[in-house]
Formats: structure tokens, sequence, C-alpha cells
């Protein structure tokens, strides 16, 4: 890899991993929801890095863009209905930061150890590609999850809905 | 260090920083925004790995995971909201019914 | 009808009849009914056993296996009839009879119900009686042993109205129950052996050659048995008290047939003890003192049927003594003869009884002339009793003597009970029947009526001459039967005649004295020392062994338990700890335990 790829990399992982430290570790949580759309965001870029440039495009439109409008409106919503201030603050810090170090050098170490090679001429993977492979050979999962969809929405209908007087 | 291996390393330590949000944080809402970087993680992984062997199946199916993140986001917030208007609180440490 | 037909019924007649008038209410209630199913099921009974008889030539056992292990027969049910169980199968009967009879008129003053309750147990006891000498083997003994017990205590206890009657029936059951216990080891020590509890097959084990040791072991054990049963000392103090029940119950139970079938378990039981000559002596020497100790002690009772419960207990040591000098002949001619004389005497003082409403003494007197038909009866009866030729007691207590001319201490007690034994029969009679009526009842007495003298002329009959069977007893049991008119004999009959002329002298006036000893004596005699040790024993042994076996139970075998439940509560409460029911705290056990994994996976193994 070049210079140049190598600063492009190394900026995208500072940006993905300082957003995620924001999101976890912010006391406002409206700010740790914006935290979470850079992260997303960047996430996009990696994935344009790896040549997945139809998942960069579906991650901006469904993450970015769904799931965080979602989770805004949730926090309105339920900042409303508690009547006070926004919750912050974390307990048992310790325990959890442990657990996680124990996790992240698990798997760093997993990893640093095995050989991995890379091909170097691959077919790009283009959205026809994808297209393709959802009606031939993962039809059924494609529509399942249409129907997952549909109970997920129902389900969220029903749970959230207000109860008549 | 190939691209693939770096993009591997950052997947395994945003899963980590996503644990330490899911087991530290005590707003439920957080703790939805803890799982989101996890699942993140888990499809840099899954784009890494077709990028290895070639082929849409990877791809695929970080497509999948993305759109059941999703319905369980939204799932999970319709609990919040559930929660919030019965318990009047989101905080979990509230909610210790199952305490033996 | 064949032989085992008629044996079998000897059983069940009554047993059917005890069942039909105890479980079936309208019968039990109508005593009159009740009366009659029960008289004709033991006149049946008696039937069946006198047609037997002429057939204890040709013995017979009907056997079926009872308790099977693995293929092995354990014990078995069944009937054996042979000479030793013909003559006491009719003699059983014979009285069985007599008293029913008598009961009728005796108990004509009672609620109809309860002559109900009295002739269910009454027949229940001739079947556990009758059941008991036909038994083949020990372990079924033992069981009809047992029921014989339980009617006791139910006949004893009749007037349950009275806390006395109840006391006096549960301490017959539970002397009795003392004794049982050795039985029921000494059926542990024949199993281990013999290998079997069948009579016949002991016995043969035994023709074949003695045991190398422990010989004496099981007819000590039985003999405990023996001594409960047939009040011999230490074992007696139940008798006297026993008086409590209905007076026809005395005659029955404890005059003629319980008592004696301790000595029938002797007799049927005999080889055992012929092979253990320790043995042998030690009930030789129980038998006589018993005997004389017993005479002394119903010199001085105030109560007539006291005085009689102690006389058959003198008697019991008699035929007990005789047969442990090695006569089984004495011994069971006596048990016959003793049966019918004394059933005659306690009927007789039953009539006297119900006549002036009084046991006492000191109440009666000059009866003799309003009751001629009772006061003959009672005579005969002391006279049998006494040893006067030619009655019947004459013969048996002849033969007793002449068992016990090798025996010079047990012949010297026994020749003192000879003397005392007419002397103190004497002495009831004399103040009961004759000199002057001492209380308003008595002066004024009416005679039974025919339902109470037919019995007492039917016993005062065979009193008189079943001395003459004697030959035919004895080739019935297979003994020999002789008469020696040795001098031991004619001191016998001396004896006899110098303790009523003793009698005479001491009560025979028109105002008797009532105790002819002098007061110190008197207390003596009538302390109850025997009685003292066992409540002493009672309290201080037994309550204490139980106290420190129930301070082991409660702490150390309950406290082991406590201890296994505290440990499990005291866990519990320490792991309740890990549910504490924040989400979080499972997802970080979860990714412990992942974690733990995954290490142990890609480094373990």
């Amino acid at each position: 890899m070049s210079a140049l790829e190598i600063l492009g990399m190394s900026v995208l992982a500072l940006v993905v991993l300082g957003g995620a430290l924001g999101t976890v570790l912010s006391k406002n949580l409206v700010h740790s929801v914006l935290w979470l759309a850079l992260v997303l965001v960047a996430t996009a870029g990696v994935y344009a890095r790896l040549c997945a440039g139809f998942l960069a495009g579906a991650q901006i439109l469904l993450y970015a863009g769904g799931v965080i409008t979602l989770a805004i409106f949730a926090v309105m919503l339920s900042s409303r209905m508690e009547g006070g201030p926004i919750l912050h603050g974390s307990a048992k810090q310790g325990r959890g930061a442990v657990v996680a170090l124990a996790v992240a050098a698990l798997l760093c170490g997993v990893l640093l150890q095995t050989e991995l090679s890379i091909p170097r001429d691959l077919p790009v993977v283009d959205a026809a590609e994808i297209g393709r492979s959802f009606l031939v050979e993962y039809v059924l999962p494609f529509e399942v999850l249409s129907v997952l969809l549909v109970a997920a929405m129902i389900a969220a209908l029903t749970i959230a809905r207000r109860e008549d007087p | 260090m190939s691209d693939v291996q770096f993009c591997l390393l950052l997947a395994a330590l945003l899963f980590s920083i996503g644990v330490f949000g899911l087991l530290t944080r005590r707003n439920a809402i957080a703790i939805l925004l803890s799982i989101e970087l996890m699942a993140n993680a888990v499809n840099i992984n899954l784009v890494a790995f077709s990028r290895v062997h070639g082929g849409a199946t990877g791809q695929v199916f970080a497509l999948f995971a993305i759109a059941l993140t999703v319905a369980e986001v939204a799932v999970g917030l319709a609990l919040v909201i559930l929660m919030a208007r019965q318990r009047r609180t989101i905080d979990v440490g509230e909610a210790t019914d199952l305490r033996g | 009808m064949n032989v085992h037909s008629l044996a079998l019924a000897i059983p069940v007649l009554p047993v059917a009849a005890a069942a039909l008038i105890g479980l079936v209410r309208p019968i039990g209630r109508r005593g009159g009914l009740a009366a009659a199913i029960s008289i004709a099921a033991a006149a049946a009974s008696l039937c069946c056993a006198l047609a037997l008889l002429p057939h204890t030539s040709a013995p017979f056992v009907l056997k079926l296996p009872w308790l099977q292990v693995g293929g092995r027969t354990l014990a078995e049910v069944g009937l054996s009839f042979s000479g030793i169980s013909g003559p006491m199968l009719v003699m059983v009967g014979t009285v069985a009879l007599m008293v029913q009879i008598y009961s009728v008129g005796y108990l004509s003053d009672e609620g109809s119900g309860q002559r109900g309750r009295y002739f269910t147990w009454q027949s229940l006891f001739l079947f556990s009686m009758q059941g008991f000498v036909l038994s083949p083997n020990l372990l079924q003994l033992f069981c009809f042993y047992e029921l014989i017990g339980l009617c006791s205590f139910l006949l004893i206890g009749y007037y349950y109205e009275r806390p006395t009657a109840g006391r006096a029936a549960l301490k017959a059951f539970w002397i009795t129950k003392l004794g049982d216990v050795g039985f029921l080891i000494g059926l542990l020590v024949a199993w281990v052996q013999y290998q079997s509890f069948d009579l016949a097959t002991i016995a043969r084990t035994l023709e074949r050659g003695p045991l190398e040791s422990g010989a004496w072991l099981l007819p000590a054990l039985l003999f405990c048995g023996v001594a409960s049963k047939s009040a011999q000392f230490p074992l007696h103090v139940w008798l006297p008290d026993a008086m409590e029940g209905p007076t026809p119950v005395s005659a029955l139970l404890h005059a003629a047939t319980m008592v004696a079938a301790g000595v029938y378990l002797l007799v049927s039981t005999s080889f055992l003890f012929v092979a253990s000559p320790v043995v042998s002596s030690v009930v030789l020497y129980v038998g006589a003192f018993t005997a004389v100790f017993a005479a002394i002690q119903g010199a001085v009772q105030h109560d007539i049927k006291r005085v009689l419960a102690y006389s058959t207990c003198s008697q019991l040591g008699l035929m007990v003594a005789a047969i442990g000098a090695g006569s089984v002949m004495a011994g069971y001619f006596h048990l016959m003869t003793h049966a019918f004389f004394k059933a005659l005497l306690f009927l007789a003082a039953g009539s006297a009884i119900h006549a002036v409403h009084t046991n006492d003494l000191r109440l009666m007197g000059g009866l003799g002339r309003g009751m001629r038909w009772t006061g003959i009866f009672f005579a005969v009866g002391v006279l049998a009793l006494a040893g006067i030729p030619p009655l019947s007691g004459f013969f048996s207590k002849e033969l007793i003597l002449a068992s016990l001319e090798e025996q010079p201490v047990a012949l010297v007690l026994v020749l003192a009970t000879t003397f005392m034994t007419p002397y103190y029969m004497g002495r009831a009679f004399l103040l009961a029947f004759r000199g002057e009526a001492r209380s308003d009842s008595a002066r004024h007495p009416h005679e039974s009526g025919w339902s109470m003298r037919g019995p007492m002329l039917v016993l005062a009959l065979l009193a008189i001459v079943s001395g003459n069977f004697l030959w035919s007893f004895g080739r019935m049991i297979r003994q020999p039967a002789e008469l020696h008119f040795s001098p031991i004999a004619y001191l016998g009959v001396a004896l006899a005649i110098a303790g009523l002329g003793l009698a005479w002298v001491l009560h025979g006036k028109k105002q008797p004295a009532i105790d002819a000893l002098p007061p110190a004596v008197l207390q003596a005699a009538r302390s109850s020392l025997v009685d003292q040790l066992y409540v002493v024993g009672w309290k201080h042994v037994l309550f204490v062994l139980a106290a420190i076996v129930s301070f082991f139970d409660r702490y150390i075998v309950d406290g082991v338990m406590n201890l296994v439940a505290w440990a499990g509560e005291r866990a519990g409460s320490a792991l309740r700890r890990t549910q504490t029911g924040f989400a979080q705290d499972y997802v970080l056990a979860l990714f412990l335990g992942l974690l733990a994994l995954v290490a142990w996976g890609v480094w373990g193994t």
C-alpha cells in the first residue's frame, strides 16, 4: 500500500474509533446519538475502501438516515415522558473496561496470529452481482427478510401504542 | 499488514468498545446505541472477508445484517418508549424485578 | 365327615360365630341371639372334638405354605392332630361350653349390647385356644398365643367403666407380653438352630442326635413365654388382678384354658426340655417355688376370687414342676383334672358372688343353708383340689408326687403345698358357706337358676370321675401311666386331711376367725413386693435407657439431618446474591463465559 492509502485508512480508523468512544462515553444522550451518526458515516467510508460501493450507499441510507432519525425521535419522546433531565452517567465502569479489554485482547491476538492471503486480481462486486445473488442463491432469506420487516413493523406499532382510555 | 487485516483489527476494536458501552451505560437507549456499534463491527468483518474470498456472499449477508439490525432497533426503541410511559424512567438500574 | 373336616371345624366354627356376632350389628345388639349363636358354635365344635377322639392313634397334619421367600417356604399354616392335642381339644371345648351356658345366667342383668360384645370375645377366645392346640409349628403357636393374650385383655376389661378393670387388663397384657418377648427371640433361635419352625421337624432333628451347643437356648426362651402365660414367679403378678373380669371369664381363661396354654406349650415341646437338663432344673425349681409361694398368699386373702387365683397359680406351679422333673404324664394329667375342678370352683364362687353381690369373704357366711347346690358343688371342688381319693385330684397329685421322688428339695416344697392347699380352700369354703351370715345379703341368698347349676353339675361329675380316664389318657399321649402306692402317696393324702382338719379347727365355728395368722405374717404375705420391683425397674431402668436413646435420636441422628438442611439453606442464600435482577450483570456473566470458552478453544487443549 502506498503512503497515501495508509494515511487515508488511518484517518478513517481514527474517526471510527473516536466516534465510538464518543458514543459510549458521552454524558449527553443526544450527543451520543450524533457521535453514532459519525461512526456510521465513517463505516461507509471503510466499505468504500473495501470496494463495496453499493453497501456503502446502503449503509448511509439505512443507518445514518433511518436509525439515527429513529433514535433522535425516541430520545425526544422518552425525555418528554420522563419529565426529568436526560440520564447520563455510567455505573461500574471498572469491570466493563476489564471485560472489553479482554475481548479486544482476545480478538486482536487471534487476528495477528492468523495468516491471511489476499488474491490480487478479483472481479469487483457491484450492485448487479448483489442483486443477482439476492434473486438466485439467497432468494429464500430475502423473502423471509421481507416477512420479518413486516413483523417488526407491526410489533413496534403494537408495543408503542398508547392505551385507549 | 494488508488493508483487509487492518479493517479486521478495526472491527475487533470497534466491537470491544461496543461491549464496554453495553456493560456500562445505564440509559436504555444508550445500550441500544452500543449494540449498534457491535453490529457495525460485525458488518465490517463480513465485508472484509468478502474481499478476501471474492463473490458477493459476504456483502449480501452484510445487507441482511443491516436490515435485521434496523428492525431490531425499531422494536427496541418501541420497547423503550413503552417502558418510559409505564415506569416514567428508562434507567435499566431501576428494572430489577427479576431480582432473586 | 372325614377327620380332616372335623379337625378344621373345631376352630372355624367359633371364629365364624365371633365374626357373625361381632361384625353383623343387628346380631351383636341382641344379647340372647348372640349367646345362642356362640353356644351353638361351641357345642358343635365340642362334638367335632369328641368325634375325633377315637382317632388319636392315627395322627395327621394338614399344612399350607404361608411365607415363601425365594422359592423356600419359611413358614406354614395348618392343623396337627395327635394324641397330645386330642384330649386338650375336648377339655377346652367342654369347659368353654359350660362357661358360656353359665354366662347366660350370670350376665342376665347386663345390657343386650354388652352381652353381644361378651360372646364375641368368648367365641374369639375359643377359636384362639383351639387354634393354639392344633398348631403344627412354633410361628403359628406364637400367633395364637398372642391372640389368646388379646382375648384375655378384652375379657378382663369387660367392665370397662371400672378403672381397676382397665388397669388389670392392661397389666395382664403387658406382663404376658414381657414373657412373649422371650418366646419371640426363641423363634429366631429355632430358625437359626434347626432351619425350621415345624415341631415335628425339630423333634426329628433332635432324635438323630443332640446339638453341639446351645441346645438350652430354645427351651429357656420358650419357658419365658410359658412363665408369663402360666403365671410363674416372677411373672405371676397379673393373675390376681385379672379377677376384675366376670367370674365365668376367670373360670375359663384363668383357671382352665389360657393359663394352661403355657403348660400345654411345655408338653408339646417337651422333647426340647428333655435334651437340656439345666433348663429342666430351672423349670422344676421355678414351678415348685411358685407352688409354695402362691399357696401362702392364697391363705391370707379376703377376696374369694383372689384365693382361687393364687390357688390356680400354685397348681400351675405343680404342673410346671412335674414337667421339669421329667414327667409329662403327671403335668398334663393334672392340667386336665385341674381344669375341671378349678372351673367348677370358680363357677360356684361366681354363683355365691352373684347371690351376695360381693366378693368379700368377710361379708359372706352361712350361704350353704340357702344355696344347697352351690355349696355342694364348691365342696366337691375343694375335695378334688385337696387330692382326696377317689376324686380326680387324687390321681393327678399322686402322679406329681411320684415324679418328684428323686428331687428332695422340690419334693419338700410340693409337700408343703399339698398341706397348704386344702387349708386355704377349706378356709374359703367354711368362711363362705358355713357359720353365721355376716351381712344382710348373706342372710337371704337365692340359689342360682339351672342355666348356672347345670354346667356346675357337669363339671362336678367330671371332677369326680375323670381320674378314671388316667389309663386311656396315658395311651393317647403315649406315656406310661402307673400309680405307685409308695409312702409318699400316703403322706400326700395324710397332709391333705391334716390341712382340711386345720381349716376346720381354725375357721369351722359359728363365728370363725377370718385370719388365723399373726398380723406381722399377714402383712408380709400380702405385700406387693414383686409389683413394686416392677415399678422400680420400669421407672429407673427403662425410662433411663429410653432417655439415653431418645437423646441420641434427637441430637445426633436428627442433628445430622438438620445440619444438612441448614447447610443447604445457607448455600442457597449465598448463591441468591448473584441474581441481582440487573440485566447488565447477566450480560457480563455471559461475556465472561464466552471469553473463557473461546480462550480454552484457541489456546487450551
